[in-house]
């Protein structure tokens, strides 16, 4: 008897406590905008910055958040939830080169347009993404699948300090016979990579700059992103030549630079060798650097933070971390355009499982607005996607790296917007490797990896 | 007063309440082993692309035909047994030689054995973060071996070193385990046994061979079976140290099924790697239980 009345009490209490928490927890439950970011400082923080913004507005119906996910497995992330359609996040940031890849399974935002005729901000100004940027970052397939977010082009940073001195660029000009100078905002000759080699052999054996090792450039090449996208900004000053125009045709944005016109590998020994001479001034500059093939961009920009090489070629995006004041090269850095800028980059696009497209379209929108780009690279350095900021006079007084963005877009070289993407550039880091580790000559290297690109692009039935 | 009600023997209860008692335990086993084995053996058996946004088709045999003469799997395959065999035969040898050594009464033994379970405890990705440094052509022991006046190995940028380098992190922190295992068999070890052999005048090295030995062999199949299933599954070590690198020289068979599962898209191939691996495992467990006679000794103890 004692028991049942044990009992029933307990059942009481549990049912009160159900009645208490049942209809908080329904008003409590709102709507919520999830959004993964790329965990960095210029592109997580930006988006939180403006998760608060748009929370202000939009609060009381739907709540952003933001989720910062290392480059890693952001990809894997995304694929994951596109595949499942758990719709875990309504927003991602994306690579320009994985979208090929994740394509499919974004949101044509033209779409978004024209259901909710309301959501375009009349001040957004499409107008004021340069050209290359829209082409590579926003469009695929002739839809615009997202906004520009983040400007990332390679370019090369320097001790400032070292190529000032008087003494050095005496010893330079008797040894080289042209003067040592690094373009500079305002120049119309940019660097050449001739001088760029130069330069990097002076700084590693011509002068004795430092106590202990000292490299003349810090280059990666690690398997992955890394070998990929330096490869093809060696690649594509061939590529993009008079000679490497009339042999592969005109680049389809697409493909990017490392395919024909017609989608052959470019860099094929078979077609030309524009491909090996491409690799051999790869080869050729990686004398002069600390082991490139154990060197992602991470690690390859601390040799440079720490002063044991005098440039370093990495995203403009590194800016602030290389320079910052705990840095041992804080106040000697500057920036120049590499000879051959490479594009890489990142937009904001939507999950098309999402049930939130008017807000998620609001929140991209919010995150690449014209007034917004500047206050985000101001705040957190992020490195912008408009014109308007990257030629801000005021801007570029104050921030020494910003110059370098609006000409480094001239004509630079582009990775593929395939699907099968992450494939080739595992085939290339599995073999090209082999070309730093002396298992294979440049020549062979090169050749079998062309071949395992043309047999997966082929059996993609991308060709 | 209560009373029971006694059921009587050969029952219906009775003969329905070991199954009825076995169903939950049998659900878990259903829900977390059996079914996704069903699953992953089902993927392998069908071409499931994500990034062409394909359906799984059934293909029979087809990525196992695939499979035969992909280069990448053999090279990925290769260097999973080279690599683990050397490194559970290191940590067998550092961890049964620590074991004798502070099995007997050492000043400050219990603080060093403390010490040398530390690496275990220590997440992989941890070690793996720590080797990479560690190994950096500007790292502390590059540093050590210069000051030595040694000229600096170039741990991970040499195919052959790299491999070396995933090695030694495995090893050190794995030995331990071993250690743990083997220290627990030396104790277990009757001293009647030592007691008698020294009456007989038995050699240091007679008392290990015919009595150390044989009494902990059972324990080192255990630690045996359990180090060659996990290193043969190594997984963050490697992703940490060198990503595979270079050259893919240090690509082993868990890091080729993230990569074509979640990299390529490709899942249905990564189930056949998946279920390959599977089956080598288990083949490779099989031997050396066989050889060991493991499961007898058990049943003999």
């Amino acid at each position: 008897m004692k028991n049942v009345k044990k009992w029933t009490w307990i059942i009481r209490l549990v049912i009160l406590l159900l009645a208490l928490t049942l209809p908080s927890s329904t008003i409590l439950a709102k709507e919520v905008l999830r959004i993964a970011i790329m965990s960095s400082h210029g592109m997580s923080d930006s988006a939180e910055a403006i998760a608060k913004k748009f929370n202000k507005l939009y609060g009381d119906k739907i709540e952003a958040q933001v989720t910062a996910i290392g480059f890693d497995i952001l990809l894997d992330k995304m694929l994951t939830d596109f595949t499942t359609g758990s719709g875990s996040f309504d927003v991602y940031s994306v690579g320009y080169h994985w979208i090929g890849t994740v394509g499919n399974y974004l949101y044509d935002l033209e779409e978004i347009r024209k259901k909710y005729p309301g959501v375009e901000d009349p001040n957004y100004d499409f107008k004021d993404f340069p050209p290359i940027l829209w082409d590579t970052y926003a469009t695929w397939k002739g839809k615009n699948i997202g906004l520009p977010f983040v400007d990332g082009t390679l370019v090369l940073f320097y001790r400032v300090d070292l190529f000032n001195k008087p003494e050095y660029k005496a010893k330079f000009k008797q040894k080289y016979g042209y003067e040592l100078h690094m373009p500079q905002d305002g120049d119309t000759k940019f660097l050449t990579f001739k001088q760029l080699r130069d330069y990097a052999e002076f700084f590693t054996k011509g002068i004795k700059w430092r106590d202990g090792e000292q490299y003349g450039i810090s280059l990666p090449a690690a398997s992955g992103d890394p070998l990929l996208s330096m490869y093809a900004m060696f690649f594509g000053a061939y590529r993009r030549s008079p000679e490497g125009l009339k042999i592969f045709g005109q680049v389809d944005p697409d493909y990017g630079d490392y395919f024909t016109s017609d989608h052959r590998v470019a860099f094929d020994p078979a077609i030309s060798d524009l491909g090996i001479k491409a690799l051999q001034d790869y080869l050729a500059l990686s004398k002069f650097s600390p082991n490139p093939v154990t060197r992602d961009w991470i690690t390859s920009s601390e040799p440079f933070r720490s002063g044991l090489a005098a440039m370093f070629i990495g995203w403009g995006g590194y800016w602030p971390s290389i320079t910052d004041p705990t840095s041992p090269v804080h106040g000697k850095v500057g920036v120049s355009v590499l000879p051959a800028p490479h594009l890489g980059g990142w937009c904001v696009a939507i999950n098309k499982k999402t049930k939130h497209p008017k807000e998620a379209y609001i929140f991209i929108q919010m995150l690449t607005s014209k007034e917004d780009t500047k206050y985000l690279y101001e705040a957190f350095t992020e490195t912008p996607t408009r014109l308007s900021t990257m030629t801000d006079a005021r801007l570029k007084a104050k921030y020494p790296d910003l110059w370098v963005m609006a000409p480094s877009l001239k004509n630079p070289s582009v990775r593929p917007k395939i699907p099968v993407l992450p494939k080739l550039e595992y085939a290339m880091g599995r073999t090209l490797g082999k070309a730093w580790t002396g298992e294979m000559t440049p020549e062979v290297a090169l050749k079998a990896v062309a071949e395992e690109w043309n047999r997966i692009v082929k059996q993609a039935g991308l060709r | 007063m209560s009373t029971y009600r006694v059921v009587p023997a050969g029952s219906v209860f009775d003969r329905f309440a070991k199954h009825i008692f076995i169903l939950p335990g049998l659900g878990v086993l259903v829900a977390l082993v059996i079914y996704p084995t069903y699953y992953l053996i089902r993927l392998a058996l069908s071409n499931f692309d994500l990034t062409f946004m394909t359906k799984p088709v059934f293909i029979g045999l087809g990525n196992f035909i695939q499979i035969l003469s992909d280069t990448y799997f053999w090279g990925a395959l290769g260097n999973t047994l080279v690599m683990a065999s050397i490194a559970v035969a290191l940590e067998f040898v550092f961890g049964l030689g620590m074991a004798l050594l502070l099995n007997e009464d050492l000043r400050g033994g219990r603080i060093i054995k403390s010490l040398l379970i530390v690496p275990m405890m220590i997440p992989p990705v941890v070690v793996g973060l720590n080797f990479k440094l560690i190994f950096d052509q500007f790292g502390p022991l590059n540093d050590l071996l210069q000051r030595l006046g040694v000229s600096c190995v170039d741990w991970l940028g040499n195919p052959l070193m790299a491999k070396v380098s995933v090695i030694l992190a495995d090893v050190w922190q794995w030995s331990s385990f071993m250690f743990i295992i083997f220290l627990a068999g030396l104790q277990a070890i009757p001293q009647y046994l030592y007691d008698s052999a020294k009456v007989d005048g038995a050699s240091g090295w007679r008392t290990f061979r015919f009595i150390t030995w044989p009494m902990l062999v059972p324990s080192a199949t255990v630690a045996l079976t359990f180090r060659v299933m996990d290193a043969l599954k190594i997984f963050d070590v490697v992703y940490m140290v060198t990503s595979g690198g270079p050259s893919f020289s240090t690509e082993v068979l868990s890091l080729y099924i993230y990569r074509t599962g979640f990299r390529f898209g490709t899942l249905g191939y990564a189930s056949a790697v998946a279920v390959i691996m599977l089956i080598l495992l288990t083949a490779i467990i099989e031997v050396i239980i066989k050889e060991t006679r493991l499961g007898k000794r058990l049943e003999w103890e």
